[in-house]
């Protein structure tokens, strides 16, 4: 039990973990000159295991692998380097001073390997935008987009059903107790626009059979790359009910929902991102967009807003700018960009580990210089001597 | 006579440096150093038209000054001539173009010739315009290459047309004018809407004698204008004429000579052998050893004028030493000088002076080809905090600085012991000791300055680690010397692995530092990066041969390093002075 102890905590294993670390960062940096980086943070290090379909040594240089092949993915290197870690402090734990150092360290990376994974799995970040003299209180998630079906029969509230953009997959039948009808998606885009009223129509175009928007025609567009440009999603879903069937429905985020009618009651459909109702408010008193004299080059953003929460009787004005967040109930606001003159967009984000990489930076800074401090005044003291 | 050397040595370098870097306009009638100090708005930024002639220049034709019929021609006298006088101007050659179907676009076959005059390049006229139009439909990142080339092209057309139209820069007597100026938008930007501006009048009084071709009026009305701005902003005219003198002297092509010369030097130490008792350290008063220390007092000299360089361009600019690539390599470049001068003063061998040359050499070499003409620009919002511009940027500069010392001290460790005999056993033990030190040092600051960074990126936007491609670059920094460090540690690298990884550590140094610019993801795919891709390979290419020399068995090696009987039974792993495990 020792010796297996021993050698899962050797440094022989640290050097080939550190390599394939290196590697997978390095393939999944190569990787986002084809996909965005969302997908690449989902397929290379928020995963056990990549299914390689070939290497992109680099952009340009393919080799294809004539079957998939499974590659270990960012939690199992990342957790295989942290046993390694606790393994080799287990064997060799001793606490003294000399070793004081090396222990910081090697919490900190503990630590900054557990905040990127507590990250992945729990931080939540949304966008607002608001226009100068208005006032907003639902935030919106451009990374999620989903279908909505709201009942509206009853009087006193909305009930609204909501299929994240991951179950829409072009042929999956979605069914619920709680839908009216079944779903079935024929095609899915997740970058799209309207083809305009003159535009000659692409062949591949598909025309809709029902609802309101099925004159309107959508042509697929390949994914963003950029983290500060949006994806426009669009589908086409096949609605029944039993044998009776309902028609093909074009939903997209470029248009408005649409009323169905289903058996006495009616419903509204549409594709939107994901949205959340805040229990604040926040409205845009000035915006500043300053640019540097006489050219195009951003110099400042920034935005003064009111807050007012109700529920805990708050009503306070804070300005918002670059490196200048404003953070409220858990959530940090920043000033994310500026679409219109008059327009702000604040990027909010939720996320309970942000805390972590911070206590992580002082444990791991502050040992390196414990430990690499004493050794060089050692040394040069015996080079004096 | 020995002991005078470093002295003259020091002396003579102090002499060239100030010699070389005293401003030389071209020599003319015309003033045209004054006129050079005159400052304009460009770009969002007030500075001296000598620096909007060269930034200018160099974007079309990759230079900072030109010839014409084979007589050179400073970036001034181009701009007055290109806007006083096209009928001649328009066939100078200086817009740059390389590549072949380019050249067949605008209607010339010349393989030989790469500089075009703007009459040249739109005779065509129709054509590249229709294929500017195909490419501009086009969003940037999906565009091919043929199309990339047609924009920039069409990017010169159009700097040049800027140029000679007047709509490119706004002269003024002021910084406040300058931003009441800016206020208006990009319309006031030419001098044709602020024609009743003072300052613009004055300026065409002086352009009006450049076309009459009076020196005599040009001069008069240069110093008018000049008097005028000292009048009015005496702080604006001091820092113009700061800026054009800097341009003229251009301080860092001289200082490449210098790190040249250390190396020569502190090389040539090594071609007297040392002959005292420990085998390492040269008699005093050798030959070798008076080499030794010209090069350093020469080194002395090259730092200095590095740093005061450096120190007036973060003056000049009023930003923290990097903003842009140009000024991270001045800065990787001085890290790593000033590191190796630490470990000169330490062992005294020359090692740390020659590759302190190295190092000094090549990253201003890099600077310069990375530098457009004007490396103050304005700084983008979310880069303009000078909080974090001065530590994360600084400390990951120092980082990527320490990582190249340390591969530079691979290579001095392979090269030096492959095929030459002067790798020592005793020169083995502190070389490697050298780069070990190195890259203890490369870690904290590589590690420190990622998460500074990170830190930065929650501050801005929320998200400490996003697996972008620089953040991923400055990852790998950092892996590279935890992996070089724990294998020392546990013993699977001794002298010899550690001077071979430490050089395959500069290959994953260039690529965080200029390869990830090179995808074009959610970064600017620079032009200057399809350039430099030829090199970025050739390093790659370089470094791999070298870090395989480490692999060479010793008995080809010709020098003695380590006994017969300890190569062969590689016991434990040594535990060194500043070793320790885990």
């Amino acid at each position: 039990m020792k010796s297996d102890l021993r050698s899962i905590a050797s440094l022989r294993l640290t050097v080939p973990l550190l390599s394939a670390a290196m590697l997978l960062v390095y393939f999944g940096t190569i990787a986002q000159s084809g996909q965005d980086i969302l997908a690449v943070q989902r397929d290379y290090f928020r995963c056990f295991v990549i299914w390689s379909s070939g290497m992109t040594l680099f952009p340009g240089y393919r080799i294809n692998f004539p079957v998939k092949i499974p590659v270990p993915g960012g939690y199992v290197i990342g957790g295989l380097m942290l046993i390694n870690l606790l393994a080799a402090h287990a064997v060799r734990f001793k606490l003294s001073w000399k070793r004081v150092g090396i222990i910081a360290i090697h919490l900190g990376i503990i630590l900054i390997l557990l905040g990127e994974l507590f990250t992945g799995m729990f931080a939540v970040e949304m966008q607002m935008a608001i226009q100068e003299g208005q006032t907003n209180s639902v935030a919106q998630d451009v990374r999620h987009p989903e279908l909505i079906v709201i009942d509206t029969s009853n009087p006193l509230h909305d009930t609204l059903i909501a299929v994240p953009q991951s179950r829409l997959l072009p042929g999956k039948v979605i069914t619920d107790s709680r839908l009216p009808f079944e779903i079935r998606v024929e095609r899915y885009y997740r970058n799209s626009r309207l083809v305009g009223p003159m535009e000659k129509v692409p062949p591949t175009v598909v025309h809709a059979t029902a609802g309101q928007h099925a004159n309107r025609l959508i042509a697929e567009l390949p994914d963003e790359l950029s983290l500060e440009k949006v994806n426009f999603p669009s589908a086409y879903l096949r609605l029944s009910r039993g044998d009776q069937d309902l028609g093909l429905w074009l939903v997209s985020i470029h248009l408005t929902e649409q009323t169905i009618k289903v058996g006495d009651k009616t419903y509204r459909i549409g594709l939107d991102f994901r949205r959340y109702q805040k229990p604040y408010s926040l409205t845009l008193v000035d915006f500043e967009h300053d640019k540097y004299p006489g050219s195009n080059i951003a110099r400042q953003y920034a935005s003064r807003v009111i807050l007012r929460d109700p529920q805990r009787n708050e009503r306070r004005e804070a300005e918002i700018y670059m490196n200048h967040p404003l953070r409220y109930r858990g959530e940090t606001f920043y000033q994310a960009g500026a679409p219109m003159a008059d327009t702000t967009v604040l990027q909010i984000v939720d996320n309970p580990a942000a805390i972590l990489p911070y206590i992580a930076c002082i444990l791991v800074g502050g040992g390196m210089i414990l430990h690499f401090v004493p050794n060089l005044v050692t040394f040069l003291r015996r080079r004096q001597a | 006579m020995k002991r005078l050397i470093p002295i003259l040595a020091a002396v003579s370098a102090l002499i060239f440096i100030i010699v070389v870097s005293r401003p030389r306009a071209e020599k003319s009638l015309y003033d045209l150093g004054a006129f050079g100090r005159i400052p304009v708005l460009h770009n969002g930024r007030v500075k001296p038209i000598e620096t909007v002639a060269r930034t200018t220049l160099h974007r079309i034709s990759s230079n900072q000054s030109t010839a014409v019929n084979k007589k050179p021609m400073s970036a001034t006298r181009w701009l007055l001539d290109t806007i006083t006088r096209p009928e001649i101007a328009d066939d100078y050659p200086v817009i740059r173009i390389d590549h072949p179907e380019l050249k067949t676009l605008i209607g010339t076959q010349d393989d030989e010739e790469k500089y075009f005059s703007i009459h040249t390049v739109t005779k065509g006229g129709e054509k590249l315009q229709h294929q500017y139009e195909r490419a501009r439909s086009v969003e940037s990142s999906r565009r091919s290459q043929y199309q990339n080339l047609v924009m920039t092209l069409s990017q010169k057309i159009l700097t040049y047309r800027s140029l000679s139209e007047l709509t490119a820069f706004v002269p003024v007597y002021s910084k406040v004018e300058a931003e009441r100026i800016g206020e208006a938008g990009p319309k006031a930007m030419s001098m044709e809407a602020q024609q009743n501006d003072e300052a613009v009048r004055s300026f065409f009084t002086i352009l009006r004698a450049y076309h009459d071709q009076k020196p005599s009026e040009f001069n008069a009305a240069v110093a008018a204008h000049l008097a005028q701005v000292e009048k009015q902003s005496p702080q604006l005219a001091s820092l113009a004429a700061l800026e054009s003198y800097f341009r003229l002297a251009q301080p860092f092509l001289y200082t490449i000579v210098l790190y040249v010369v250390v190396f020569l030097l502190a090389a040539f130490s090594w071609l007297f052998p040392a002959n005292n008792a420990d085998g390492q350290h040269q008699a005093r008063n050798s030959k070798g050893d008076a080499l030794r220390r010209a090069a350093m007092a020469v080194l002395g000299v090259a730092f200095l004028a590095h740093t005061g360089a450096m120190g007036l361009r973060v003056y000049l600019h009023g930003h923290p030493p990097i903003t842009n690539l140009y000024a991270s390599s001045l800065f990787v470049g001085f890290g790593a000088v000033l590191l190796a001068i630490v470990l000169e003063w330490i062992y005294r061998n020359g090692v740390g002076s020659a590759t302190a040359g190295l190092v000094g050499m090549v990253t201003l070499i890099i600077a310069h080809n990375l530098s457009d003409g004007d490396d103050l620009e304005a700084v983008i919002a979310v880069l303009d905090t000078n909080l974090w511009l001065s530590t994360h940027v600084v400390v990951v500069s120092l980082g990527y600085a320490s990582s190249f010392l340390a591969g530079a001290l691979g290579i001095v460790y392979l090269i030096g012991g492959v095929f030459t005999s002067a790798l020592t056993k005793e020169n083995s033990k502190s070389l490697s000791r050298m780069i070990y030190g190195i890259v203890c040092f490369a870690m904290l600051a590589s590690f420190v300055g990622t998460v500074l960074g990170g830190i930065w990126a929650d501050q801005s936007w929320g998200r400490f680690w996003g697996w972008d491609p620089k953040e991923n670059g400055a990852l790998l920094v950092v892996l590279m010397n935890a992996l070089i460090l724990h294998a020392r540690w546990g013993g699977m690298v001794r002298q010899r692995g550690i001077a071979a990884l430490a050089v395959i550590g500069n290959i994953v140094t260039a690529w965080s530092w200029f390869g990830v610019n090179m995808l074009g993801v959610g970064l600017h795919s620079y032009g200057f990066m399809e350039r430099a891709l030829p090199w970025l390979v050739t390093f790659v290419v370089s470094q791999l041969v070298i870090a395989s020399l480490g692999l060479l068995p010793l008995r080809y090696w010709r020098s003695t390093i380590a006994s017969v009987t300890s190569e062969a039974h590689p016991a434990k792993p040594s535990r060194s002075v500043i070793a320790s495990p885990v």
